[in-house]
């Protein structure tokens, strides 16, 4: 829906209901990935809407943007990366010179199927990746963003986001406790065939 | 370790869906054979697809909207967008909370829209199998599928239901103004913003109705009866208690049982599109029964005009009925 030309033509043309829709649709996401970075809710919300204003002051070039989701997410990223500049009167010029990102902690359906002690585990886990690792983990797993997306967020290739993502993945798989008990009433797989949620 | 290293690539591209479509993977044989590796994907597979960060209540949308100077925004809605803003606004009281669940990614719940446009009668089958006809100008929202303990939608306009029998969750109807609880039946709601009253036609089993702000309020019905609910004196009628042809609508017939031409006019206006103004007091309070099948909208009302007289004027905005006794 996002990279639908007449979505964008609309916003484009001025139309502040399309406008609001893709605030409601991508605000979430963008202020989690903020958080990760700055750790501070109200800087978090001033960054994403200081994002959203510009994109609507700049509306015109709107159709010109073929990947709108990731685009958000690089002025996001864009918007983060200066502000640390400025409180921290570093020279933080660009996302490798990030050193801290923080995994946003997350909630399950009732009746957990993962135990309280593992969920931990697996919080454990990923702090142990190097800060890349976390943002492109969080990309994947929390947005949903596709390989070619993260490339584009984090300025790598899509060879080093795969690297990224699998190292993370092997270190969650290894530090899993699987308990001998554990309840299987529903099949992931199964499960996971309800999310073919699209943007 | 090499081999290792390919399992969990392939394990990674399996949760990203970044395996091209028509690819073939070649199943693991230690995926396969090892439980503990088995056990560990599946939760792994769980974590990715389930687990989520709780959407932050925040002030991001109205911040930015002040920025930019949008606070106006609500007086220039036209009124085509009145319908979906409604529905937005009952949405919002009603089902609020899964509203904001929509907003997630990758929800197992989504939020479904059934819309018709004006003149138009459309049949969809909801995912509990309840089949759903809308009438003209309709909004119904149901947030499927119906994992609550109750199966609710909201209604915008009229619809016929014939829910799909589930005892243990019952179908809940909300309209502006009533709450129609079903188990399993055969009925018809016409509860469009504007009109006065709220109309149940219960044709198959039970359903009890509420009053939406007095819960207290409520009566049963039995198959047969048709019952008008008045929105502003929030008192029950029951106006029939004989069985009809369900919902004659869905065939395109219009049938009016000792009906006044206020209310007529309105029925009119939603089926033919255009706007049907009533000059005089009088005149809407005029009481017809009538059935039309495939009349034209100007056939309708000369038909009516045989009854009680009045006067038809067409304009460019609509048509205007006035009453013919100043004319004398």
């Amino acid at each position: 829906m996002l990279n639908d030309l007449n979505f964008k033509a609309l916003i484009a043309r001025g139309d502040q209901k399309r406008f609001r829709q893709l605030m409601e649709l991508t605000s979430d996401e963008l202020l989690w990935f903020a958080i990760g970075f700055l750790k501070n809710r109200e800087t978090s919300e001033e960054i994403v809407s200081d994002v959203y204003v510009s994109i609507w002051n700049n509306r015109k070039q709107l159709e010109s943007i073929t990947n709108l989701k990731s685009y958000l997410f690089i002025c996001v990223r864009n918007g983060c990366l200066s502000h640390l500049r400025k409180i921290k009167n570093e020279k933080i010029i660009s996302i490798d010179s990030v050193s801290e990102f923080s995994f946003v902690r997350v909630e399950g359906p009732e009746n957990d199927y993962i135990e309280k002690e593992t969920l931990e585990q697996i919080y454990a886990a990923i702090e142990t990746l190097p800060c890349k690792c976390k943002m492109a983990f969080t990309l994947a797993k929390i947005n949903g963003l596709k390989y070619r997306e993260i490339a584009e967020v984090l300025g790598v290739t899509e060879k080093t986001v795969n690297n990224h993502l699998v190292l993370a993945v092997k270190k969650i798989m290894e530090a899993l406790n699987v308990n001998k008990k554990a309840k299987v009433k529903t099949s992931p797989l199964k499960q996971a065939g309800l999310f073919n949620y699209t943007w | 370790m090499e081999e290792a290293e390919q399992r969990y690539e392939l394990i990674t591209k399996e949760l990203t869906s970044e395996i091209p479509e028509g690819e073939k993977i070649f199943p693991d044989k230690e995926i396969s054979e090892n439980i503990e590796l088995r056990q560990k994907k599946a939760m792994l597979q769980y974590f990715w697809f389930n687990y989520f960060p709780k959407p932050l209540p925040n002030q991001i949308i109205k911040k930015t909207e002040k920025k930019l100077g949008f606070s106006n925004a609500k007086c220039t809605i036209g009124i085509s967008t009145i319908y979906k803003t409604a529905a937005a606004v009952l949405l919002v009281v009603s089902l609020g909370y899964i509203g904001y669940q929509h907003s997630k990614p990758k929800n197992n719940v989504i939020l479904n829209e059934y819309v018709t446009l004006p003149g138009e009668v459309k049949e969809f089958i909801l995912s509990d199998g309840t089949k759903v006809w809308l009438n003209s100008k309709t909004v119904l929202i149901a947030a499927e599928p119906f994992i609550e303990e109750n199966r609710e939608v909201l209604l915008i306009g009229g619809g016929y239901f014939e829910v799909a029998h589930d005892a243990g969750k019952p179908f809940i109807i909300k309209s502006s103004s009533l709450k129609t609880t079903v188990l399993g039946t055969h009925l018809d709601v016409s509860a469009y913003p504007g009109d006065i009253k709220t109309e149940v036609s219960l044709y198959e089993g039970k359903v009890e109705i509420a009053d939406k702000d007095l819960p207290e309020n409520k009566m049963v019905m039995k198959p047969g009866q048709k019952v008008s609910f008045s929105n502003d004196e929030k008192n029950f009628y029951v106006k029939s208690n004989e069985l009809e042809i369900p919902a004659e609508w869905r065939e395109g017939i219009l049938r009016f049982y000792d009906e006044d031409l206020n209310s007529i006019a309105q029925k009119l206006e939603r089926k033919f599109s255009t706007r049907i103004f009533i000059t005089d007091d009088q005149v809407g309070k005029l009481r017809f029964t009538a059935s039309f099948d495939t009349e034209p909208l100007d056939k309708i009302l000369k038909l009516l005009r045989e009854a009680h007289e009045f006067k038809i004027e067409k304009t460019t905005n609509g048509i205007i009925i006035k009453t013919v006794k100043n004319n004398i």
